[in-house]
């Protein structure tokens, strides 16, 4: 009978330490995806990830070599905030849909879409593909995982030290 | 009555359950979803740089006023300084569905008008849309959801006039009562709408559940010195 209960004891701990392990262990890989390094690539065309200028409208560029601008424009590191007005001349800016990746080339030229061609679309813009997401919190299963291994220790201490009382006061069998 | 040795097994032991139980409920609560924090939507390191790309308002914009409407010109371009968003656009049609088409993924800074509406700046309500977010990154509208009343959306057109607009209004609406009439009905003015994804993900179905959608007026139109 104390055989099978040390067995049983035993089997718990195995258990406890194996969940809590492996627990512990799924904390790396995935805290890994929501960290902001992750998120924030040095993709040149997501806005605002890189501090380089990378679009090709020189309104917006700091720097552009080999721009045409010239004089009586507004230089390239000009802002937006100088360039409307009325007296300034956009006349010297390339056109942003040449490298930009603009509607595809059509041999018919561009017209507006008259009232009578106006539709609603049906449904929702899908406009998502998940990145930004929230993630599964993964704290909670390292800190219960943990917990699941300290409870597998006092459980196992638990046992030793009844073990000891009862062997202390006779009540088990030596042989086992 | 119970010993020393009694009293402290009983006490490892509750402890032991306790402990164990308390790990249970945590991993059970983090499974649920109920824990956890809101992620960092948008990168700091982009926050911090978007200054340095973002364009400039324009001075003296009203915010209130309705300008007159523009001519029609094919929009090539949306800047709107307050969040760093400088795009080019790309005309959108419609899907086998009826549906409006979406931008591509890839390139992801590229945001799409709806073409079979007015154009940005004429009369009406023109509707450019956006991702908010790619499979693996954020995209050109990831920070739409913070844009502001009195904000400013400047438009780019082929005649190289600039159609300025001002927020009125942001809202978040679920996709399932996704408001068309409001969004692509008749307007007396100029008017303009972004509209990107917002809300929770759903993963099953691989779609966020509602949508983000700013509405503006026209406020400055501006055009080139001939």
């Amino acid at each position: 009978m104390a055989r099978v209960r040390r067995l049983a004891a035993a089997g718990a701990v195995t258990a406890f330490v194996v969940a809590g392990v492996s627990l512990a262990a799924g904390l790396g890989p995935a805290s890994a995806s929501t960290t902001a390094s992750t998120m924030a690539h040095d993709d040149p065309l997501v806005p605002g990830s890189v501090s380089t200028c990378l679009l090709p409208l020189p309104l917006l560029c700091d720097e552009q070599p080999g721009d045409s601008w010239s004089g009586g424009t507004p230089a390239p590191h000009d802002s937006w905030s100088n360039a409307p007005i009325p007296d300034d001349s956009w006349s010297d800016a390339p056109k942003p849909q040449e490298s930009w990746p603009g509607p595809e080339k059509s041999t018919h030229p561009w017209r507006p879409a008259g009232e009578r061609e106006h539709k609603v679309p049906k449904g929702h813009p899908e406009t998502g593909g998940g990145a930004l997401a929230e993630h599964e919190p993964v704290w909670p299963f390292a800190v219960g995982g943990a917990a699941l291994l300290a409870g597998a220790g006092l459980a196992g201490v638990a046992v030793r030290r009844r073990r000891d009382d009862a062997r202390r006061d006779g009540s088990v069998d030596p042989v086992g | 009555m119970v010993g020393r040795g009694g009293l402290g097994q009983r006490l490892i032991a509750g402890g032991a359950v306790a402990v164990s139980l308390g790990g249970v409920l945590l991993i059970g609560l983090g499974l649920s979803g109920i824990l956890g924090g809101e992620p960092e939507r948008v990168p700091a390191a982009a926050e911090r740089s978007r200054s340095a790309r973002a364009p400039a308002p324009l001075a003296d914009v009203p915010l209130s006023g309705v300008a007159d409407p523009m001519r029609a010109a094919r929009p090539t371009a949306v800047y709107i300084p307050s969040i760093g968003v400088a795009a080019p656009l790309m005309e959108l049609g419609l899907d086998a569905k009826g549906a409006i088409q979406n931008p591509p993924f890839d390139p992801p800074n590229v945001a799409g008008w709806y073409r079979y509406g007015p154009v940005p700046g004429q009369r009406g309500a023109a509707v450019i849309t956006g991702h908010l977010d790619t499979r693996t990154g954020p995209a050109v509208f990831a920070r739409l959801g913070t844009v502001r009343r009195g904000d400013q959306i400047q438009v780019l057109r082929a005649d190289r006039s600039v159609a300025v607009f001002v927020v009125d209004k942001v809202e978040h609406t679920p996709k399932r009562g996704f408001p068309a009439k409001k969004v692509y009905g008749k307007l007396a003015y100029p008017g303009l709408r972004l509209v990107t994804c917002g809300g929770t993900f759903d993963r099953k179905a691989h779609s966020y559940q509602d949508n983000t959608i700013v509405y503006a007026h026209l406020a400055a139109p501006y055009y080139p010195k001939s």
